[in-house]
C-alpha cells in the first residue's frame, strides 16, 4: 500500500473524473483518517460512519465538488469529512437531549492507533509558538467546533479581527508542519 | 462573491456555517488563487486532523458505500441487456475471435451495421491482456467488448473529448478471453482498457 500521506496526482485526476477506482483507492488509503476525522467530532460510531458515508457520497454524486486545482484529495477530503461532523454536531446541539447523547455515546469510543508522537509533538510546539491572540481563536474553532461569529462573541473581539487572526494562525501552522520546517 | 481571502481558513477548520461555506465552494470553483489558498489551509488543518486519535471503521462502512455507489450507478449498462443477448454475443465473440482478434485497426463492418469493429491499440509494455477487440450487434443493440487472455479483470472506459474517462462495465477474465457486453447508449468515440489506474488499449472507433 502507497504511503497514504504521500500525494498521488493520477489518482486525483482519476477521482476528479470520477474513475470509480480512484473512489475505492482514495477510500482504501483515506477511510482511517476521514472516519477519525469524523469520530473526533461526533464521539460515535454510528454517527461518524453515516457522516462519512454520506459526505463521501456528495463528494462523488456532484461531479464538481473536487477537482485537482481543490489541492490534495487527502486534505480536501478530510476537511469535508470533519465539517460535515461539525454540521451534524451544530444540528444535534439545537436538539433537546443532545447532552444526554453524547454522554452515551462516550462508551463506544474504540481506540486504535495512536497518532504520529511526532507529528503531534510538532503539531503542539507549533500551536504553542502561535501568539495568545491567535492561539486562543484557533483553538476554540478547531476543538471547540465554534464558527467565527461565536468565537468573536466569546472573546469579545471584532468579528474582523477575529478571522484575521485565525487566518494569520492557520497559516503559520501550515508553514511549521512543512517538511523540514523549524518550529 | 468577492476573494475568499481569511475565509479560507474558517472553512478548513469548520468555523463556517453552511450557507458560507457554500459561498466558498461556488467561488473557489471559478478561482484558481482562492482555490489555491483554501487548498493551502486545508493541508494545514489536515496537520491537526491527522494529530488527533486515530480509529478504523467498521468493515461494514465500505459495503455500505459500496451498495450505495452500484445502486446510484447510471443505467447499470451492463445490467440492462437481457439475458438473451448475452447468449448471443458470446456465441457472435466467438465467431469473431480468429479474425477480430489477429487485427489492428478499423474493420469492415458488416453492412447493415450502424458502427463499425474496432482493435483496441495495446499500449502498456506489460500487458494486462493479449490483444481486444470491439463488435457490434447487426441490430445495433449492443456491442461486445472482447479481451483476449486478460490477466485480470479490466475496466471498460469511455474517453470523453477533454480526456477524462468514464468507467462503464468490467471485463472479467474466464479462461483465455473475457468478454462485456454493452448497450449501445451513447455515441462513442475513444473506449480504453484499464488495469487498476493504468491505460493498457485504446481504441478509436467509427460510426456512421
Amino acid at each position: 500500500m502507497p504511503d497514504p500521506r504521500a500525494d498521488d496526482p493520477a489518482l486525483e485526476r482519476a477521482f476528479a473524473a470520477r474513475e470509480r477506482w480512484a473512489f475505492d483507492e482514495a477510500y482504501a488509503r483515506f477511510s482511517g483518517l476521514l472516519y477519525s476525522a469524523a469520530y473526533n467530532v461526533l464521539h460515535a460510531r454510528e454517527d461518524a460512519e453515516d457522516c462519512v458515508h454520506d459526505a463521501l457520497l456528495r463528494v462523488w454524486n456532484n461531479p464538481s465538488a473536487y477537482t485537482t486545482e481543490r489541492g490534495t484529495l487527502r486534505s480536501f477530503l478530510a476537511v469535508c469529512v470533519r465539517n460535515a461532523a461539525i454540521s451534524r454536531v451544530r444540528a444535534m446541539q439545537t436538539r433537546a437531549g443532545a447532552q444526554r447523547r453524547a454522554a452515551v455515546v462516550e462508551s463506544e469510543a474504540e481506540y486504535v492507533e495512536f497518532p504520529d508522537v511526532i507529528e503531534q509533538s510538532r503539531l503542539r510546539a507549533a500551536i504553542a509558538a502561535l501568539p495568545d491572540e491567535q492561539r486562543e481563536p484557533l483553538l476554540l474553532a478547531y476543538y471547540g467546533h465554534k464558527t467565527h461569529v461565536e468565537i468573536a462573541d466569546a472573546l469579545a473581539t471584532p468579528l474582523g479581527t477575529i478571522k484575521s487572526r485565525i487566518a494569520q494562525a492557520v497559516r503559520r501552522l501550515g508553514h511549521a508542519m512543512q517538511p523540514g520546517a523549524a518550529v | 462573491m468577492n476573494h475568499i481571502d481569511d475565509s479560507a481558513a474558517l472553512y478548513a477548520l469548520g468555523s463556517l456555517d453552511e450557507l458560507e461555506r457554500r459561498r466558498v465552494d461556488a467561488h473557489v470553483a471559478t478561482c484558481p488563487a482562492c482555490a489555491a489558498l483554501l487548498a493551502d489551509a486545508e493541508r494545514a488543518v489536515t496537520h491537526a486532523i491527522e494529530a488527533d486519535p486515530q480509529y478504523d471503521p467498521s468493515p461494514a462502512l465500505r459495503a455500505r458505500l459500496e451498495a450505495s455507489l452500484d445502486a446510484a450507478r447510471p443505467a447499470a449498462r451492463i445490467a440492462t441487456v437481457p439475458r438473451a443477448w448475452f447468449a448471443i454475443a458470446a456465441a457472435f465473440a466467438i465467431l469473431a475471435l480468429p479474425v477480430g482478434f489477429l487485427m489492428r485497426g478499423t474493420m469492415a463492418p458488416p453492412a447493415d451495421a450502424q458502427f463499425a469493429d474496432a482493435s483496441f491499440t495495446m499500449t502498456a509494455t506489460q500487458s494486462a491482456a493479449r490483444s481486444a477487440h470491439v463488435t457490434y450487434a447487426k441490430s445495433g443493440d449492443f456491442y461486445a467488448v472482447m479481451v483476449r487472455h486478460p490477466m485480470r479483470a479490466l475496466r471498460v472506459a469511455y474517453v470523453h473529448p477533454d480526456g477524462t474517462m468514464e468507467t462503464i462495465g468490467t471485463v472479467e477474465p474466464h479462461g483465455d478471453m473475457g468478454v462485456a457486453i454493452m448497450p449501445i447508449d451513447h455515441k462513442m468515440r475513444e473506449l480504453a482498457l484499464v488495469d487498476g489506474g493504468t491505460v493498457v488499449a485504446e481504441a478509436r472507433l467509427a460510426f456512421n
